[in-house]
């Protein structure tokens, strides 16, 4: 009989707990006439931008009315399956400068990359484009860009790449940028202070390797960790924290088969290649993440949330010690690909959905 | 009815065979990265393969063997061919045709691993190639040319 009550008890504070997570918020639909949204900037007045795949850079006022939609004119920009505009994200000094960074699949479809470009942001328009990263080699076919970025406090930038897909085995060969991150000078040069700088041989941008298709980094200020995740093949996703010049694995050590069912290795880990912190199988195709360190849910402090396309929703990590304890996955009764999430500068979290008619979701608590 | 029987197993030998190549394949490709691999992970990749992506081989060997199959005995009636030359010559033709149309259609730029090389292409060519022989050679009435 305790042990019923015991079970019962139980099993109530669980109901009552993963109630209370599901009324915490509320979802409001700012925006809801999006063209394949990828990535999402917060300027400093509260107005967001937003940009579309297809090449286009939205400016939307705080509540997500639109004010302008322009073309990115960048240079050689290539627009098709996974390739087109990318990620958006704005220099440090911005308020001063108007100067952001873009993203994007570059070249054509028998040979391109990812590529990165400055400009300059005034009235809904870019100006003063400037290449800055070409990775390389080109590649043929149009899919794994990564594309991601994350600024760190010395002025430096994250860039996210992705293996191309048909050139997995490249992730480990530190003499291109294919399956790599790079980090880079905000004016495109390679700090000296690189891990790879002093290596014969080796792609002095590299940051770390070992990658599949990263669209999702983040760094965190409070603890200075710097967490990705990738898009594993079917099966293992995985969430990596980042630390410069380890091998992550890719393809030798991975949870993951090939979408015909077929071993891409023998191995889940290897010496030498660092292990993912979380791994995600069956895939839930994480594109886009932020680590929350916003005013508006004090409970979700320091917790990563991680934007999910194959899964159509959003997960919440809880970490402790750079171990996940505990995942709870939000948003799925919308059953909607989500593409992109950011924590707004008003604490709030925000979402983009993927598809031809994207929208730009508010999460906000409930009271 | 034996007929039936010998396509299925032709089906299935292209399949078995396409299997075992995409393992040789990318398991010497993680060699190459990672140092030499156990003979157990040898065999469980080649048994891991032969049940997950055989099956899926198949499904994919089936329509352009019957179809490579039917084709070919038409041509060989009209036309001077060697039934089994004309057999593994349409079958070869018929996979490389389909693998293009599959990578042309599917999300992704190389559906299978092994088509991701010229090598390992012409493996899988192979395969329906041998598959389309053994299916002839079983079934000529011992007129083979």
């Amino acid at each position: 009989m305790t042990r019923f009550i015991a079970l019962w008890c139980m099993g109530f504070s669980l109901l009552l707990s993963a109630g209370a997570t599901a009324n915490a918020f509320k979802v409001d639909a700012l925006t809801t006439d999006l063209e394949n949204p990828w990535g999402m900037a917060f300027l400093p007045d509260g107005r967001i931008l937003v940009t579309e795949k297809s090449g286009y850079l939205l400016t939307l006022s705080a509540e997500g009315k639109r004010q302008s939609r322009s073309l990115a004119k960048l240079p050689n920009i290539f627009t098709a399956s996974q390739g087109g505009l990318l990620d958006i994200a704005l220099a440090p000094d911005f308020a001063q400068s108007n100067q952001l960074f873009l993203s994007y699949a570059c070249g054509d479809i028998n040979a391109n990359s990812t590529c990165l470009a400055s400009a300059t942001f005034n009235n809904g328009e870019l100006n003063d484009v400037q290449s800055l990263f070409h990775a390389k080699p080109d590649r043929r076919g149009a899919a794994h860009y990564g594309g991601r970025m994350a600024l760190l406090p010395d002025n430096t930038l994250l860039l996210t790449l992705g293996d191309g897909f048909d050139y997995r085995e490249q992730a480990q060969n530190k003499a291109n940028h294919l399956g790599k991150i790079v980090r880079l000078t905000l004016t495109g040069g390679v700090p000296t202070d690189n891990p790879l700088v002093n290596e014969a041989g080796a792609a002095a941008e590299i940051f770390t390797y070992g990658h599949r298709n990263v669209q999702g980094i983040v760094y965190d200020a409070v603890s200075g960790n710097i967490y990705s995740h990738e898009h594993g093949p079917k099966g293992g996703d995985e969430l990596n924290l980042l630390q410069a010049g380890n091998n992550y694995g890719w393809p030798v050590a991975t949870f993951g088969i090939d979408y015909t069912g077929a071993r891409v290795s023998p191995f889940t880990t290897f010496a030498g290649m660092q292990a993912p912190l979380h791994v995600w199988t069956p895939s839930i195709a994480p594109a886009g993440m932020t680590l929350y360190r916003g005013e508006l849910f004090p409970e979700w402090q320091g917790n990563i949330f991680v934007s999910a396309l194959a899964g159509k929703a959003l997960h919440r990590l809880a970490l402790k010690d750079n171990q996940v304890i505990k995942e709870e996955v939000l948003l799925q009764e919308r059953d909607t690909r989500i593409r992109d999430v950011r924590t707004g500068p008003d604490g709030a979290i925000y979402l983009l959905t993927d598809g031809a008619r994207g929208q730009l979701l508010r999460l906000t608590p409930h009271s | 009815m034996k007929k039936l029987l010998l396509f299925l197993l032709a089906v299935i030998l292209a399949a078995s065979l396409g299997s075992l190549m995409q393992s040789l394949f990318n398991l010497m490709a993680i060699s190459q990265l990672a140092g030499p691999i156990s003979m157990a992970d040898w065999l469980a990749t080649i048994l891991h393969d032969l049940m997950h992506f055989m099956p899926v081989l198949a499904a994919i060997f089936f329509p352009i063997l019957l179809v490579s199959l039917v084709v070919s005995g038409e041509l060989s009636r009209w036309l001077r061919l060697s039934r089994l030359a004309g057999s593994f010559a349409i079958a070869a033709l018929g996979t490389w045709i389909a693998l293009m149309l599959i990578n042309a259609f599917a999300p992704m730029p190389t559906l299978i691993a092994l088509n991701r090389s010229v090598v390992g292409t012409v493996l899988l060519l192979c395969c329906c190639g041998i598959a389309a022989i053994f299916y002839r050679f079983f079934t000529a009435e011992r007129r083979l040319s």
